[in-house]
């Protein structure tokens, strides 16, 4: 390269020659399209492809023909070089053509119709001819309105014509839809959300406009300008805002005819572009005859000089809206219409393919005959074209416009093409031109087979070519070489022998690693070897000097003879790339396949800052990525010696069996992960990831393969680096000590309590952590509780518990062997014993702020939220439970006197004397007497002392504020105690209520009975007597 | 409190038992009427005759006797006071009758008879050999003797007047004879002496002779020879 000269020149030589690039630096670049396919059909056959021609053959082919009119269709993908062999042919014309042949050529300098009038019309032979007013008409048309309101015209008259069509569209081909679907297609076609989405840059409108008016951009205009399937694809959602916004009736019938009916929409795109090369016409008030009219004319003034006239037409898309009038024209055949007097025409027209086929009428393709197609892929095949194709690039960058323009004065002689002079890139490899070289600067040989196999097959046509290799890696290598080459390469089925060496240098960053890694195997031979050739050390086939150019260093290697022949390989097309592989696998054979694809992905991942590793995916390439990550969590979980560490395996494992939370994880990957540590992107990373790749696809699992010593080193200094981290990231999250132990233990606390097993603590404070690791099975349910207390114990008793208790048995339980967890208790007690102290000193109460409800860690949080729940619930259970207690206690306090019952034989008296009662009863037959429940008679005498102890229970717990506290109390299940004796003591109230109201009743019968004068005869007889005894008596004391 | 309301409703209950049954059986209630009466009206007799025999002799009954017949005049009240005759009561206070109460009026008027009657057999001893009407003399010895026993106290031999009347009327009569045969101290000492058979010859004073002479009971003294 001239680095000088490249400077100054590059932006101007790499624009798309269809823009308008010097007819010098033109065929400076030109490459000969040696594959072109000359037929007399449209589509290729594959016996066609057997015989390419080169452009030259073409040329000969067409103008040999001097006397009939011939009409040439090029065709081709976007890109192929359709445009450049027809300029080609132009520029070989003007170089070799008589002098009574005329040459139009119509460059699709902006691709526009205005842009195709005006390089019509201001050609000489038309700019002298008599109806020049006319044809400036024609080239003013649509020029000086402004853009909306061109877009606008240009949409409504598409309304317009549809509104007063009948359905046919103005075609022979009857009617494509029905009159109810045309008016609805107006109706939507009105509406103002659907204008809006056809109005929309790069919309169906926009690209009509853009035919139409200025191409002011550089931008190749490629766009066909009409209606595509997915301007009339509805989805629900736009129907939606349809009706939201009140659309007509008409155009929400349609927009639901439209909506998934592929059928319909095809039918209505149709039907739609069968108007636009009226609309265009409409708007660029242009008549379908008027270019054809010019062309005829043209003719006729030729016929009339005696002169033939070639027309190239580089692209017939810039004429859309007259194009099919312009065809019809370019195939009039003079011996057709003699009385018009036209002289021979050659027209060479350029179209995409899919033009061709869309929008050129049938009538018309009928009478094409002679067909170039120009292939996608220019150089499938073709390794010396392709790097000859990058040679005249780099060549016409270094060459001053002045030099090109002599050797095209100079008839553009091949032998006389000139070469640059070199001022950067010595050394570098060379295109042997003729007897001259052309240095390839910034690019090798071996880069150039690369960079373009790396291509997919649509990107393979020069432009693309030029575009996302030559000008991009020019770029760079003129404005920042020492940081050359920039862009990153995935790297497949190479040897990774030298990868490894220069990743296992210390001493360089992974920048200077990694351009050293992509500029060794894509521009050298991949291969850490050195050979000597006429005093030149060449590394990887490359030369030394190169390496300092870019400021790389220089790896040793191997030193060999220089190799007999320098393994040049062909370029591959598609076809190929299974004998690659095959070629590869004698390299690939010492490398496991996953391993390798593998690597590909981290590599790429350390190598473009903006590249997501693909974790999670199922693809196989990632799998064992996958495998990785995996492994590498397993292997921290086995290794890290946690009790030492001084963390709990349970809290080892409710991390380790969190789903998607990981110990380390990946930067930068395509699924995000929650982890403690994320590996950067770095080579240092990819040594890590390589150690466990190899650990599971070749040691199966081992570290028995080779090698494994180095990474397994490598691994264990890493994990020792990170262990503080990842032993920080159990024990803590946001800066805060995980508890869920002191939860699940203040939980377990309530269990016990709850079932009574904590009846003999007066206080939290008392607790024992002793009575944790008892059995402690769950109680009956037969008890004298309030619901609330039953309802909470139930809750607490049942799997929720049961995993609670779990964890309190677990966390200090030290792991025996491999055995994650244990019915055999090894206990760190003095541990478990401060810890648990820890909570009883607490008693057992804990606000929302420290339940550590916001632990990220499910498993944990589960010990929070369970604690949180029970305490919710404890203040209801106490005060339902308080408030059962006082009901009994007032029961009993009605009939005795508590402040009498000082031990249990005052309430065995009780019980005594209401047995007496019932006894009594029996015999005097009162109904009370049924009430005698002996049992529990007996039951609460033989309770006597529960009673006594209950009712003390009843006094201290009224006068007991903390709940806590009075739960402890109420676990002695005083109200059992005193439910009996109080449904004892209220039956016999009542019953005695109602024994004396019997008592009355009877003795009223009963006296009512006797014969009553007579007894108070006779008693008041006898009580006289009883009287003078007794004032006898006191006479004679 | 409970306990108290259960302790009176036992005793309600018992009480209505008794009642029940009691009006339940009306033979039996007429029987314990009767035998109540029966028993009443014994009692009675038995205080009235306590009276008359204070009253006729100034016979007092022992503090314990006293209380008990009050005792038994309330409870007797007590067995009607649910208006009918409570049964086990009155068998009760029948004992209490039959046991202690009689056999106390018993006892004590045992001791109180022969307390006074003992004079006056004594004198009747003495000086019953000078009483010319000796017929007269065997029936006040009869009628002092009959009223010996409590039971038959009041019972009216002659239809008129009780056993106590005539024990009464007995001693008074026994002293009108004494009274009757002006006897000196001197001469009751030796018409006792003579009674017990420890008079001497010596002991004969002339007063005595006198006496003697003057009441014609020459013939109501032998001597004897002292028995060795």
């Amino acid at each position: 390269m001239n680095l000088e000269i490249a400077k100054k020149r590059y932006k101007e030589v790499f624009l798309p020659d269809v823009i308008d690039n010097s007819k010098g630096d033109f065929l400076a670049k030109h490459v000969p399209m040696r594959t072109l396919y000359y037929t007399d059909h449209a589509e290729l056959t594959e016996q066609d492809k057997k015989h390419p021609v080169s452009e030259d053959r073409i040329f000969e082919t067409i103008f040999s023909e001097k006397n009939d009119d011939q009409f040439i269709l090029v065709k081709g993908a976007s890109g192929a070089g359709k445009s450049h062999l027809i300029r080609w042919i132009s520029t070989m014309l003007e170089i070799s053509k008589e002098d009574d042949e005329i040459v139009i050529p119509i460059r699709r300098a902006d691709n526009t119709l205005k842009g195709t009038i005006r390089q019509l019309i201001n050609h000489p032979v038309v700019e002298n001819m008599p109806n020049k007013e006319l044809y400036k008409k024609m080239a003013s048309a649509s020029t000086t309105i402004p853009e909306i309101e061109l877009k606008n015209t240009i949409y409504y008259s598409f309304v317009n014509l549809i509104d007063s069509d009948d359905g046919g569209a103005g075609t022979d081909e009857g009617r494509i839809i029905s009159n109810v679907d045309r008016r609805h297609l107006v109706a939507l076609l009105q509406n103002a959300s659907f204008k809006e989405r056809l109005m929309n840059e790069s919309g169906p409108i926009d690209r009509i406009y853009m035919k139409i008016a200025e191409n002011k951009t550089l931008e190749v205009n490629d766009k066909v300008a009409k209606y595509e399937e997915e301007d009339f694809e509805i989805d629900s959602a736009f129907r939606t805002e349809l009706i939201s916004n009140g659309a007509d009736e008409k155009a929400r019938k349609i927009a639901d005819k439209l909506l998934d009916n592929k059928e319909f929409v095809l039918k209505i795109t149709s039907y739609v572009n069968k108007f636009r090369e009226r609309v265009i016409q409409r708007c660029t008030g242009l008549e379908p005859g008027d270019l054809s009219q010019v062309i005829d004319d043209v003719r006729h003034e030729l016929f009339k000089k005696g002169c033939s006239l070639t027309i190239l037409i580089e692209d017939i898309t810039a004429a859309s809206g007259v194009d099919n009038s312009l065809l019809d024209a370019l195939l009039r055949n003079r011996k057709g219409y003699s009385d018009k007097e036209l002289c021979r025409i050659t027209a060479i027209v350029g179209v995409a393919d899919g033009y061709y086929i869309d929008s050129i009428r049938s009538n018309t393709k009928g009478r094409i005959k002679q067909f170039v197609n120009v292939p996608d892929d220019m150089y499938d095949g073709d390794y010396e074209g392709l790097v000859e194709f990058f040679a005249r690039y780099l060549n016409t960058v270094s060459l001053e416009t002045n030099v090109i323009n002599d050797w095209i004065d100079a008839h553009a002689e091949k032998n006389a093409y000139p070469i640059h002079q070199v001022t950067i890139g010595e050394g570098w490899d060379e295109y042997e031109i003729g007897d001259k070289s052309i240095n390839l600067f910034p690019f090798t040989k071996n880069a150039i087979r690369f960079l373009y196999q790396r291509q997919s097959v649509t990107q393979r046509n020069p432009r693309a070519l030029m575009r996302n290799i030559i000008e991009p890696y020019v770029k760079d290598a003129i404005e920042d070489l020492q940081n050359y080459p920039k862009k990153r390469n995935t790297l497949e089925g190479y040897d990774p022998k030298l990868q490894n060496v220069i990743y296992n240098r210390p001493d360089l960053s992974d920048d200077i690693k990694i351009r050293l890694v992509q500029f060794m195997y894509i521009w050298g031979n991949g291969k850490d070897v050195i050979y000597n050739e006429n005093g030149k050390k060449y590394i990887a086939g490359l030369p030394e000097n190169i390496y300092k150019e870019l400021g790389l260093p220089i790896i040793d290697g191997k030193i060999i003879e220089k190799p007999k022949s320098v393994d040049i390989e062909q370029v591959l097309s598609k076809d190929d790339k299974l004998k690659t592989t095959k070629k590869n696998s004698e390299v690939q054979r010492v490398e496991n396949e996953k391993v390798v694809l593998a690597l590909k992905e981290v590599d790429k991942w350390i190598e473009n800052k903006d590249y997501k590793l693909s974790i999670g995916a199922t693809t196989k390439s990632v799998r064992p990525l996958n495998d990785v990550r995996k492994n590498i969590n397993d292997y921290l979980y086995e290794v890290i010696d946690w009790t030492s560490e001084g963390v709990s395996s349970d809290a080892v494992s409710k991390r380790r069996d969190t789903k998607n939370k990981f110990l380390v994880s990946f930067e930068r990957q395509t699924m995000q992960s929650d982890s403690a540590i994320e590996l950067p992107a770095s080579i240092e990373s990819r040594k890590i990831i390589e150690g466990f790749l190899r650990w599971e696809e070749i040691g199966k699992k081992s570290w028995d393969f080779p090698g494994a010593t180095d990474y397994l080193y490598r691994i264990q200094c890493w994990t020792e680096k990170i262990k503080p981290q990842i032993v920080d990231a159990i024990l803590y999250y946001e800066g805060k000590k995980i508890e869920y132990f002191t939860f699940a233990t203040a939980a377990e606390y309530y269990r016990l309590i709850l079932n009574g097993y904590c009846s003999n603590f007066q206080k939290a404070q008392n607790l024992s952590p002793e009575i944790l690791l008892r059995k402690n099975e769950p109680t009956s349910e037969e008890n004298g509780h309030v619901k609330t207390w039953n309802d909470l114990k139930k809750m607490i008793s049942g799997s929720e518990g049961n995993e609670n208790r779990m964890t309190v048995l677990q966390y200090y339980n030290l792991p025996q062997g491999n055995v994650k967890s244990s019915t055999n208790y090894e206990y760190d007690f003095v541990s478990f014993n401060k810890a648990v102290r820890k909570v009883i000193n607490n008693g057992l109460v804990y606000t929302e702020e420290q339940l550590q409800l916001d632990d990220p860690f499910r498993k944990r949080r589960i010990s929070s939220e369970y604690l949180k729940k029970i305490l919710e619930k404890i203040d209801t259970v106490v005060d339902d439970e308080k408030q059962l207690l006082a009901e009994k206690v007032a029961i009993i306090s009605k009939y005795i006197d508590l402040d009498d019952i000082e031990d249990e034989d005052d309430i065995k008296e009780i019980i005594t004397f209401i047995k007496s009662f019932y006894n009594q009863a029996q015999k005097s037959h009162i109904s009370a007497a049924i009430h005698m429940d002996n049992g529990l008679i007996n039951s609460c005498n033989k309770n006597a002392s529960n009673i006594l102890s209950s009712l003390n229970v009843a006094m201290q717990v009224e006068e007991i504020s903390e709940p806590v506290e009075a739960l402890l109390r109420l676990s002695k299940d005083p109200i059992k105690g005193l439910s009996d004796f109080a449904r004892l003591l209220e039956t016999v109230g009542n019953d005695i209520i109602q024994t004396t109201a019997e008592i009355e009743l009877r003795m009223r019968e009963s006296i009512g009975n006797s014969d009553n004068d007579d007894e108070n005869d006779d008693y008041c007889e006898t009580k006289e007597l009883l009287d003078e005894c007794k004032t006898i008596i006191e006479e004679v004391k | 409190m409970l306990i108290e309301e259960i302790q009176k409703s036992i005793k309600d209950l018992k009480r209505l038992d008794k009642v029940e049954s009691a009006v339940q059986d009306a033979e039996k209630k007429n029987q314990n009427d009767a035998d109540y009466s029966a028993i009443v009206a014994d009692f009675w007799r038995s205080i009235k005759t306590v009276s008359l025999a204070h009253s006729l002799l100034s016979f007092d009954l022992s503090d314990d006797s006293i209380e008990h017949a009050t005792d038994i005049a309330n409870r007797l009240e007590d067995v009607v006071a649910a208006g009918a005759v409570d049964e086990e009561e009155l068998k009760e206070v029948k004992q209490q009758i039959n046991r202690k109460f009689n056999p106390s009026l018993t006892r004590e008027w045992k001791d109180y008879y022969l307390r006074i009657s003992s004079p006056v057999r004594s004198k009747i001893a003495t000086v019953g050999s000078l009483v010319q009407d000796q017929n007269k003399l065997s029936m006040i010895k009869n009628r002092i003797a009959n009223a010996s026993e409590w039971t038959g106290l009041s019972l009216k031999d002659d239809g008129n007047q009780t056993r106590l009347d005539w024990l009464k009327m007995s001693i008074d009569e026994v002293d009108k004879i004494e009274e009757e045969l002006n006897l000196t101290e001197e001469i009751k000492n030796f018409v006792i002496a003579v009674t017990r058979k420890k008079a001497k010859v010596v002991d004969i004073t002339p007063s005595i002779i006198e006496w003697i002479n003057e009441e014609k009971l020459g013939d109501n003294f032998v001597i004897e020879f002292k028995k060795i």
